[in-house]
């Protein structure tokens, strides 16, 4: 009968210890997790020169009614996350501009982002603005880089997007016509090449993206490449999740020297990114911090765009894989 | 559900255990075991990003010996560590993950010996779990419930009439259903540790 007290004695305690594991603010449901929110994200830079992590944090999540002034969009939410200074590693802000910003999202009535505004204090240094057509596809985006200290403004870009279709949602663009009156070596026509020979698993992507002057659209400055960038499977759920973009320069004399590689891999799970890696070949290069890095999920065909404006913000300048300077961006969710 | 299984597998031990002891002391045993889990993930061409869940657990187990050959009990398996692994897995079992992930496993377990052997014993078991798995992404957790089936085949050495070293136990088990993040219903596990007799001979 001792062993049998034993026994039992074990079996109580083994019910005793199989406690749960699965917490009550646990996710256990796909609806419970499409309901959930940004709450912050995290910019983690891990370079040969050092470490950083810079935390943006939500400040206020509020809804508007407002009519723009300038879009004429009906403005219904406003989302406000304040972001640290980035520091001179890798991450940068396109202004420059090193010190605590505040991020401000607009989105219109059917939940499309329309508007960015990045404020140093009280002065508008960053500011891009988003259009859509009728089919809800982006349109437009005008970028206006603005550094504070009475610096004069640096960039203004007016990106038109056109589609083959204007009565069907294309699956991509056709071109993207670029104004830069501060800059008019950037101003042109990006031409989309669709993919014709791809394999079943990569139908729907392009081939590459030329950009060319408008005084000679035949003649290509440099093209834009996607490529598995050292994935090990290119053939994904979500298009443009994980690869590489190559900038091919078509002048200079062309040849390895003038072939620059990104690559980028983004852990994508229900629709949400969980996190993006950023890697560029050069210890150099530095990273400017793009919108679409935070609103490619919800911006159509967002992850393209984001795929276009890496290399078009990055100005990478080295042409190997063998960099190991890696920026990574986790989104923090909850309700 | 998972109490209703207990109360009965209570009784049902009790009961033996009750109607053996009219005649002999039960023949109990006890487990510790380190227990390695693999759950299989989706492929790419799914939109969760879940590859593979593998966590390394400490298992407790005890048993009543019903004969030789025959042994009825309860096993509790819960993680010590364990990753998600969200971008690639290919068997990198103690590769750090892209998420931490846990899994506790708790149910009965019948044992069959398939050898009585001095030394080398086999043995097959057929058990029941309550699975809980938990994966765990920084800022939320998906987390799940599940009931499994399964069974293992396994293979002990006897170290005097006490003692026994279970070299290797391999098993799989299903899932009721699949992980709701990811698209598999499986888990594949490997066991190893040591089994001590409390009673007489095994």
């Amino acid at each position: 009968m001792v062993h049998l007290k034993k026994f039992g004695v074990l079996l109580l305690l083994f019910t005793v210890i199989s406690c749960t594991i699965v917490k009550d603010s646990d996710v256990t449901s796909i609806d419970q997790f499409n309901k959930f929110k940004l709450k912050s994200f995290e910019i983690d830079q891990s370079t040969s020169s050092g470490s950083s992590s810079a935390l943006a944090t939500l400040k206020y999540d509020s809804v508007q009614n407002i009519i723009s002034k300038i879009s004429g969009y009906h403005i219904t939410r406003l989302v406000a996350y304040s972001l640290p200074p980035l520091g001179t590693k890798k991450m940068q802000l396109r202004s420059e501009t090193n010190l605590k910003t505040d991020l401000l999202f607009y989105y219109r009535d059917d939940g499309l982002p329309i508007t960015l505004f990045i404020l140093a204090g009280d002065s508008l240094v960053e500011s891009y603005r988003f259009y859509y057509n009728s089919l809800r596809q982006l349109a437009k985006v005008v970028t206006d880089i603005d550094p504070i200290d009475n610096k004069p403004e640096t960039i203004h870009y007016r990106d038109t997007i056109i589609y083959p279709s204007s009565t069907a949602a294309a699956a991509y663009p056709s071109s993207i016509k670029r104004n830069s009156p501060y800059d008019a070596s950037m101003a042109g026509t990006f031409t989309f090449t669709p993919c014709s020979t791809c394999p079943s698993s990569s139908t729907n992507r392009l081939s590459n993206i030329s950009f060319a002057y408008p005084s000679n659209l035949n003649q290509p400055i440099f093209q834009l490449y996607f490529n598995t960038g050292g994935c090990d499977n290119s053939s994904e759920y979500y298009p443009y999740q994980c690869g590489g973009v190559s900038k091919n320069n078509s002048t200079g004399g062309g040849g390895s020297s003038n072939s620059y590689q990104l690559s980028f891999r983004s852990d994508i799970t229900f629709n949400k990114t969980i996190s993006t890696s950023l890697t560029s070949a050069s210890v150099s290069d530095a990273y400017y911090f793009h919108p679409l890095m935070i609103l490619k999920d919800a911006i159509p065909q967002g992850s393209l765009y984001f795929w276009f404006y890496s290399i078009d913000w990055f100005q990478t300048t080295g042409n190997s894989l063998s960099n190991s300077d890696v920026v990574k961006i986790n989104f923090n969710y909850g309700k | 559900m998972a109490n209703r299984i207990v109360l009965f597998f209570f009784l049902l031990c009790s009961s033996s255990t009750l109607s053996l002891a009219q005649f002999s002391l039960p023949r109990i045993d006890v487990e510790v075991k380190a227990h390695q889990t693999l759950i299989p993930g989706d492929d790419y061409n799914s939109p969760t990003s879940l590859k593979a869940i593998a966590t390394t657990n400490l298992l407790l187990a005890t048993h009543v010996q019903i004969n030789q050959y025959l042994a009825v009990g309860w096993y509790y398996s819960n993680s010590f560590r364990g990753s998600g692994y969200n971008t690639d897995f290919k068997g990198k079992f103690w590769k750090d993950g892209d998420s931490k992930a846990m899994t506790s496993l708790s149910g009965p377990d019948i044992r069959i010996s398939t050898g009585r052997a001095a030394k080398w014993r086999p043995y097959l078991s057929i058990n029941y779990a309550s699975a809980q798995v938990v994966e765990d992404k920084g800022s939320f957790r998906f987390s799940t419930k599940l009931a499994a089936v399964g069974g293992s085949i396994g293979i002990m050495r006897r170290y005097g009439n006490h003692l026994y070293w279970n070299v290797l136990e391999i098993g799989i088990k299903q899932f009721s259903q699949k992980l709701f993040w990811g698209n598999d219903s499986f888990l594949i596990d490997a066991k190893m540790g040591f089994t001590y007799n409390i009673g007489k001979k095994k």
